[in-house]
């Protein structure tokens, strides 16, 4: 059963200013992903990728088209969802801010939480305010925090992006065993094609206006480091599927600047 | 050329050792300076003009209202003229002010939330923010005579439209991404309402409810004034036209203003800094900038 | 303004039907004119309403039409009745006079105190008190103030109105000046660009948002306090003619006058003031987002 299915989703948003076209974010994506697989959507910016998370997760409506998201059982899906800043209350604790997104606020769930705040390598800051906290701690919060509801979907939309390289680097690898532990499905959006090969099992390739252009299976075992050779020779050969894309882009519109993104 | 100073700090001590002109420039100093000068300025101005009262004769006043007994009854420190007239108008406004946030408070947040009633309440608040709170005081002393209802009612009505333009606003500024963090986790409404909006809303609220206590106490002396035979506006209406008193007249005023300088600073700053511990300080001018930096390098 | 629809997460299916985006958006516009429209349209029946129940020897609370007519007489003048045509206008007019001068006197005198306060920790010191004292004083004091210092006449409710707008000109100012960003004026400084320019460039545009805000909060108040000012002690002006109808005991006409007063301040504030502003702050505006109402 899938867990999520994308079905030729179009949206698209009022223009600017009047007397111009709509502007057309997503145009017919369609892709399935089925459970417990670590899917990155990768494209440049402005290729739709916040826009298609942001409809999954129900902030948006598509203009048409269809997205379903199904538990295992067939069930509404339970959504978990790490953002690229951390988005905590800024008035609550730690621990006030995992019990959050629980609707049940029992004893007996603060102490399931604090298993994963141990995940993350938070056990002793379930009292601080996130003011407290680094820019990665809170992060790291964020990541307990989705992972706490032990979601049928969990959405991550560039959540390292905002950090500093060293502390991106020590918490994707962190990510790599909390996600062996836990086999969750996870739906990982990114324009950073290293970090999509070094963390999952599938990469779908987003052109920009949202279309589909690639989808590229990854059969390297886990646990990866950026610095393995055959992580570096396939980041080479989808960048060469990138470069590609560009090319059949400006072709499309000579007048489109070059816009890379960080590829 | 210098920059522009940075104010924000503690004050520091005064060291006998120091010149008089830094003891001059010390900040506690300065502020009383700075009332010193008012003090005498009043008392010269009070001097000079016939009619202008001055502030020795103003505290005799105070006193002999301390003095004497409330409505020929029998006299004691709380049954006394001053006592009592400024109790009754505390009690006004105290129930006022209950009716304003009962009726204030939900309907600016279900604004901020619900664009419906947004749309539905918007043009009835503009036209009520217009409305200057004396004329709806002369229309309750019309409709209402004297005793309660007429100052309540006018404060009421001049001061919810106040706050709900503030706690509308605090609805509407609860920040995007928390709410959109919400959405994606499907968190219930009470428990948004409860964890996210009141604690986002605190400052916009308390911000509002001061400005309500604040408009409502003087709603309650204006009425007070124009149709009443008790409370402090009355009082201060007394002196004013019955003994052609100019110090009675500006006791009252003064012992108004005393009371919005108490409510103010000794109990909503209370108030705002025990709700607000989770964030550092904020500048004396409420700017956003905290300036703890002194960037005065001079050349 | 609250999002136009909240669309609902708790499903598993997320389903968008062909629509025109921009009419979508135009049917929302229309939905929220509709919605204010039934206010408006409820509260004039529950007026209505409420003077049938109230009519008593003394016409307590007359029905919407009878206060329209009597701004019409307002207006367009009553030979019957004595009123001279256009008499609205000569009155606001008188008002709109003094609201002016006490105005000007506090930004002649409020915009220097404020960059000295803002600039000097003295200053700040100095005036904290009286500002924030003057800030917190009820409106009837002051009246009675003006009444006090110039007896009857036009000088008092002007120099009230002055008394009541200068510490909000003053605070803002000096927020303004606290406020400057501290890096653009490194950045002019590391560019060799003078003070002057360093003034105009940065230092005045930080400051206008403030004054704007300051002039157009303070900006009802002193209407307000310049006719309650009238009230009290004046020979012209709004506040003169709401003496007369509460020594009538008219509540025609003060609801008239009310009616009035309110017009005035809205067309000022939001038609003037409000096009200023958008003018003013044109480049802060995201797209599609508009002034907020209040």
């Amino acid at each position: 059963m899938a867990v999520l299915k994308a079905t030729k989703v179009i949206k698209e948003f009022p223009p600017p200013t009047k007397n111009q076209p709509t502007v057309r974010a997503l145009d017919g994506l369609d892709f399935e992903i089925s459970g417990q697989t670590f899917v990155t959507m990768v494209g440049p910016s402005g290729c739709g990728k916040s826009t298609f998370l942001n409809i999954v997760s129900g902030v948006e409506t598509p203009t048409s088209g269809s997205i379903s998201v199904r538990a295992d059982d067939g069930s509404p899906a339970r959504l978990g969802y790490v953002f690229q800043d951390p988005r905590l209350l800024p008035w609550r604790t730690v621990v006030d801010n995992l019990m959050y997104v629980h609707r049940d606020k029992t004893e007996d769930k603060r102490d399931h939480i604090a298993r994963y705040l141990d995940m993350v390598g938070l056990q002793g800051f379930e009292q601080m305010y996130p003011a407290h906290l680094s820019g990665g701690m809170q992060q790291r919060v964020g990541i307990a925090r989705a992972f706490s509801v032990e979601p049928d979907l969990l959405l991550m939309d560039e959540p390292f992006s905002h950090l500093d390289a060293i502390t991106a680097r020590a918490l994707r690898e962190e990510l790599q065993s909390i996600w062996q532990q836990t086999k969750k499905t996870v739906l990982f959006v990114t324009h950073d094609v290293l970090e999509a090969v070094q963390l999952s099992d599938r990469i779908i390739i987003v052109a920009y206006g949202g279309k589909n252009y690639a989808d590229i299976e990854i059969d390297l075992p886990y646990p990866r480091l950026q610095t393995d050779r055959s992580v570096a020779s396939l980041q080479a050969d989808i960048l060469e599927v990138f470069n590609e894309m560009e090319s059949k882009r400006q072709v499309l519109d000579p007048r489109l600047a070059i816009d890379s993104g960080a590829v | 050329m210098s920059t522009v100073r940075t104010l924000v700090r503690e004050t520091p001590a005064i060291n006998m050792g120091d010149g008089i002109i830094a003891v001059l420039r010390n900040d506690r100093v300065a502020r009383w300076t700075s009332r010193l000068v008012l003090l005498a300025l009043w008392q010269v101005a009070g001097l000079l003009s016939q009619r202008f009262p001055t502030p020795v004769e103003t505290v005799e006043i105070l006193v002999r209202e301390f003095q004497t007994p409330f409505d020929r009854g029998e006299w004691s420190a709380a049954n006394n003229e001053l006592v009592q007239n400024l109790w009754i108008s505390i009690q006004r406004t105290g129930i006022a002010v209950f009716l304003v946030i009962l009726i204030g408070l939900p309907i600016g947040y279900l604004m901020g939330r619900w664009w419906r009633v947004q749309a539905y309440f918007t043009d009835l608040v503009t036209v009520l923010l217009a409305m200057p709170a004396y004329m709806w005081a002369l229309l309750a002393v019309m409709w209402f005579g004297f005793g309660m209802r007429a100052p309540v009612f006018t404060a009421v009505v001049s001061a919810v439209p106040g706050l709900i333009v503030h706690v509308l606003q605090g609805s509407l500024a609860i920040p995007r991404d928390l709410r959109d963090m919400s959405d994606a986790f499907d968190v219930p409404g009470a428990t948004r309402l409860r964890h996210l909006a009141l604690p986002s809303m605190s400052g916009a609220i308390i911000a509002g409810i001061r400005l309500s206590i604040i408009a409502a106490w003087g709603c309650v002396v204006l009425v007070e004034w124009f149709g009443s035979n008790e409370g402090a506006g009355f009082r201060a209406r007394d002196w004013y036209q019955s003994a052609a008193n100019y110090n009675g007249l500006m006791a009252w005023g003064i012992v108004v203003l005393v009371v919005v300088i108490i409510f103010d600073r000794g109990i909503i700053e209370r108030i705002d800094r025990a709700v607000h511990k989770w964030r550092g300080a904020v500048g004396d001018f409420g700017a956003a900038k905290v300036a703890v930096n002194d960037s005065t390098q001079e050349g | 303004m609250a999002s136009p629809s909240v669309p609902e997460t708790s499903g598993s299916e997320r389903v968008g039907t062909r629509v025109d985006v921009a009419r979508q958006a135009r049917i929302a516009r229309w939905k929220a004119v509709a919605y204010s429209v039934f206010g408006a349209v409820s509260f004039l029946v529950a007026w209505q309403i409420a003077s049938g129940f109230t009519r008593t020897e003394f016409d307590l609370l007359p029905g919407p039409l009878e206060v329209l007519q009597r701004m019409g007489e307002y207006t367009f003048g009553n030979e019957a009745e004595r009123i001279a045509s256009g008499w609205v206008f000569l009155n606001f007019w008188e008002t709109f006079r003094k609201t002016l001068y006490g105005f000007a006197g506090a930004l002649v005198l409020g915009v220097p105190i404020g960059i000295l306060m803002g600039r000097y920790r003295y200053a700040k010191n100095f005036f904290f008190d009286f500002v924030y004292l003057a800030a917190n004083v009820p409106l009837i004091v002051y009246a009675i103030l003006g009444l006090l210092i110039f007896g009857i006449g036009d000088t008092g409710p002007a120099f009230v109105v002055g008394l009541l707008v200068l510490p909000v000109i003053t605070l803002n100012v000096a927020a303004g000046v606290e406020g400057v960003d501290q890096r653009l004026l490194a950045m002019s400084r590391s560019f060799g660009l003078s003070s002057r320019t360093a003034l105009r460039h940065i230092v005045v545009p930080s400051l206008s948002p403030f004054l704007f805000a300051g002039s157009r909060a303070s900006f009802a108040a002193s209407w307000k306090l310049a006719a309650l000012a009238e009230t009290f002690g004046g020979t012209t002006g709004v506040g003169v003619q709401i003496r007369k109808a509460f020594q009538g005991f008219s509540v025609t006409d003060m609801l008239a006058w009310m009616m009035f007063f309110v017009i005035f301040v809205l067309i000022v504030e939001r038609i003037i003031l409000m096009r200023l502003e958008r003018w003013v702050f044109r480049y802060r505006l995201k797209r599609g987002e508009d002034i907020l109402r209040f």
